[in-house]
């Protein structure tokens, strides 16, 4: 399937010549050598704590951050017992986690979280790895292993002035081992329930002064749980899920003051999942992807060159769908950006983005929806005093949508009426007074947008009665807004920190993606429609910290309630919009854990109260269904048989099993038995 | 009875540690602030590795100084390694800074007013100079002030920092605070 190179490729090489240019005139300008990229290990081990981008783009202390985040160590990730990132993330305060299949979950913060879920951005070392085309992010995709994992970074609340559409509801950022800075070797087998066996390997290789390059591969198989899918996707047979990823990784000094960095990966899977009519079908994805960055520490400042793409192509047979569809996403993306630090007080952004979007229509093709972006933002720190910052961020998103293509015998649109632009605002301002040495007081407004997905414009056509959907091209762009207030304080004589934040979240033209009628189709035919709003308000404690040498602790709780109001009669019967009933009211996530001398043990218990879910109970009609309230165990325990090898047991829902957790199938019992190797 | 009790005591005992927590803790010059040096000079322009000679800067006649200075010689010890440097302490007299055979100068507390000599020789020979002491980097005598409690600070007078040829990457200077 062709997408439109020609429309991408003269732009991007412009781009690409005109920002060498300007590299090689600041390197030549830049008189002293400077370390350029930025060193996680090494500034964690200086401060105490993580360093993260993920906020403003520029460095920064996870506790001087003008935003409510999280950050999953390595440690976390190899104490939570999981064998895959949502695994990871179910532990994490505020998260919600939708388990549809042993493969496939999706990830919400604060609610909002539904099949496919659109509102949630997530980037692996600041490139997209969020699905375009369906808007969401297909976990098994990822060409990372949990091995090449340094942290990874959730930020809570829109962060769209940083990261544009779609970091609505939040981001989160996977950070991964700098081959230059870090020598990680390790790798690792599983097997467990479910048929599972994972293989996994990460090697760091050093070339010298030239740079060093990160090799990473998996290998996974198992079969998915074994309880019943929902009758309206009995036409779907379950099938085996399989996953293979490989992922180089190289820095390269090009300069004293500049790195190279050029990454490939390759993962290919097959799973069963759900789509976001709540059908489950079978779902089969390549996913490639190439990246060229250069970072350079000059007299300018910190100056970031990246240009990457993504190709995705996603084969997916579900009932509700006529034949098989077959997407075929490429995203381009083109960024040039500077940090710098004008003045002792004030740091600096600016950023340029290119983006080209397409996919192809399926499962009739012969037409392509594309989308190009021209992107311009700006943000502003300002240390008013030690103890007070300011943050401002903006960012202006010029966005060009288009069709190229035939159409089927009497469809009611021709390609002009895509011809059409959306300029998009965002913005996040940020007040951080440090009141005391232990106490930090935040007060935070954000606005992001979420893009209709490439489906909801038009990508994917089904024209077969009863079953007829499609996109539509005047869809504008859900907008959330945020008003935050956090507080930390320290507990330093209980080895313990408080994190909480009293939120208040407005979303707009909120996107449902069956709820209209396409006006004048033959075929009555559901399109996606902009319509209501949803207001969120609620309220987030975590505690954390460390007691008696041995133990570890943490203890989360989430109050949050939602109210939709959509205007009466906008919507068929096929609609999948309702935060209101599908976000919980109480969730609950406490972890205990305990290391002494080769022993490490970890327990995690969860709470969530009991929600509505949307389940098909056939393809035309979707309802809510209760889904109870529910208690998960997951565990680990580690044996360090020598310095390079431990061997471990961990387990997922281990106690009440198969266990209602979402509308879909229930799940059940997972056990998985370690072998790590590191060297 | 004994129960309620029981349980009063440890609110109280509870409501105590929180107030503990919440009260200012004290800064001292300590191994853990000699790290956080050592890791600092990590994040300069060229930063130096393998075994580093320190000159522990203090004011013979104020006996404070000199007991801190001798304390900061014996955390260093025979060397004290942290990252890419092992560093060596060498005692060193204020008015004896200049020519000192050393790579760069921990200036110890309680030196006052004699340190402005310290910041001559700083200029003059290009070295860095690391205190505790924040008051002598905003009077840009010193330019690089550290402290690790309650949480780690990096203080570097830009001003004196660049008339000591030290400079640092952006990302690093982003990430403290500069005067």
């Amino acid at each position: 399937m062709c997408i439109r190179p020609r429309r991408m490729v003269p732009a991007k090489q412009r781009l690409r010549s005109r920002g060498l240019s300007a590299f090689a005139l600041l390197l030549a300008a830049s008189a002293a050598a400077k370390a350029q990229s930025i060193d996680y290990g090494s500034l964690e081990q200086l401060f105490g704590e993580p360093v993260t981008t993920s906020v403003t783009g520029s460095p920064q202390r996870v506790s001087d951050v003008p935003a409510t985040m999280e950050i999953v160590t390595a440690d976390e990730i190899r104490r939570s017992g999981a064998t895959d990132i949502p695994g990871v993330l179910r532990h994490v305060a505020g998260i919600d986690v939708l388990q549809w299949t042993t493969d496939q979950a999706d990830i919400g913060i604060r609610g909002y979280d539904q099949a496919d879920t659109p509102r949630l951005l997530v980037l692996i070392d600041g490139r997209q790895v969020y699905a375009d085309f369906f808007g969401f992010t297909p976990w098994s995709t990822l060409p990372v292993e949990l091995g090449s994992i340094r942290q990874i970074e959730i930020v809570k609340g829109p962060a769209s002035a940083l990261f544009g559409f779609n970091a609505a509801g939040g981001v989160i950022n996977i950070v991964t081992y700098n081959p230059l800075y870090d020598e990680v070797n390790t790798a690792s087998l599983v097997g467990g329930t479910q048929g599972l066996a994972q293989g996994s390997a990460v090697g760091t290789v050093k070339l010298g002064d030239i740079g060093a390059v990160r090799l990473s591969a998996g290998l996974r198989a198992n079969h998915d749980f074994s309880t019943p899918l929902p009758t309206a996707s009995l036409g779907s047979q379950r099938i085996g899920q399989d996953r293979g990823a490989v992922d180089v990784d190289a820095m390269m000094r090009v300069a004293d003051n500049a790195q190279l960095r050029v990454e490939a990966s390759h993962t290919t899977s097959d799973q069963t999942d759900i789509i976001p009519s709540y059908v489950f079908g079978a779902f089969h994805y390549d996913a490639d992807s190439l990246l060229a960055q250069l970072n350079a520490d000059t007299s300018y400042g910190l100056i970031q060159t990246t240009a990457y793409s993504n190709w995705l192509h996603a084969m997916i047979s579900a009932p509700t769908i006529a034949g098989t569809a077959d997407f075929h996403n490429q995203v381009t993306v083109v960024q040039l950006q500077d940090i710098f630090k004008p003045a002792p007080d004030h740091t600096l952004r600016g950023t340029i983005e290119y983006r080209h979007n397409a996919s192809n229509t399926t499962p009739i093709g012969g037409a392509d929806i594309f989308y190009d972006v021209f992107s311009l933002g700006g943000m502003w720190s300002w240390a008013i005093e030690p103890s007070l910052s300011l943050t401002n961020a903006v960012r202006l998103d010029n966005l060009w949508l288009g069709r190229s293509g035939s159409f089927p015998m009497g469809f009611p649109l021709t390609n002009a009426d895509w011809n059409r632009s959306i300029v998009q605002p965002a913005f996040n301002s940020g007040l951080v007074w440090k009141v005391t040495d232990d106490d930090t007081l935040r007060f935070t407004v954000g606005q992001g947008a979420q893009l209709p997905s490439l489906v909801e414009f038009g990508a994917i056509l089904v024209q077969t009665p009863p079953v007829a959907f499609t996109g539509s091209p005047s869809l504008q762009p859900e907008t959330v807004r945020n008003y935050e207030l956090g507080w930390d304080h320290r507990l330093t004589s209980l080895g313990a920190r408080l994190r909480s934040s009293v939120f208040h979240q407005e979303s707009h033209d909120i996107l449902d993606i069956a709820g209209g009628f396409l006006p004048g189709a033959v075929v009555p035919t559901s399109t996606p429609i902009n319509g209501g709003r949803s207001t969120a308000t609620g309220i987030e404690v975590a505690f954390d910290g460390t007691f008696l040498d041995d133990w570890r602790w943490g203890l989360s709780y989430r109050l949050e309630s939602v109210d939709d109001s959509f205007p009466a009669g906008l919507t068929n019967t096929s609609t999948v919009t309702d935060f209101q009933h599908t976000t919980p009211v109480h969730l609950v996530k406490a972890h205990l854990g305990w290391s002494q001398g080769p022993w490490e043990i970890d327990g995690y218990l969860d709470y969530q109260s009991r929600v509505l879910g949307f389940s098909s109970a056939t393809p035309q009609l979707i309802t809510l269904v209760p889904v109870d309230d529910y208690v998960t165990l997951d565990g680990r325990v580690a044996y360090k048989l020598t310095d390079h090898v431990t061997l471990a047991l961990s387990g997922q829902n281990l106690g009440t099993s198969p266990q209602q957790q979402t509308s879909g199938p229930r799940v059940q019992r997972r056990v998985f038995g370690w072998i790590n190797v590191g060297f | 009875m004994s129960g309620g009790g029981s349980w009063r005591r440890g609110v109280a005992a509870f409501l105590a540690m929180l107030i503990a927590s919440a009260l200012p803790a004290e800064a001292a010059f300590d191994e853990t602030n000699l790290r956080v040096a050592a890791r600092v000079l990590g994040f300069m322009e060229r930063p130096p590795s393998g075994i580093v000679r320190a000159g522990i800067v203090y004011a013979p006649d104020n006996p404070r100084s000199a007991a801190d200075a001798a304390s900061l010689q014996a955390l260093l010890g025979d060397g004290l390694r942290v990252g890419n440097v092992t560093l060596q302490g060498k005692l060193v007299r204020i008015n004896e800074a200049a020519g000192a055979d050393v790579a760069l100068f921990l200036l110890a507390d309680d030196t006052g007013g004699a340190a402005s000599r310290l910041a001559e020789v700083a200029r003059a020979e290009h070295k860095p100079c690391i205190t505790t002491d924040l008051a002598q980097v905003r009077a840009g005598t010193c330019a690089i002030g550290v402290r690790s409690q309650p949480r780690v600070e990096i203080l570097v007078n830009s001003a004196a920092a660049a008339a000591s040829g030290v400079q640092f990457s952006t990302a690093f200077r982003i990430l403290i605070t500069e005067m």
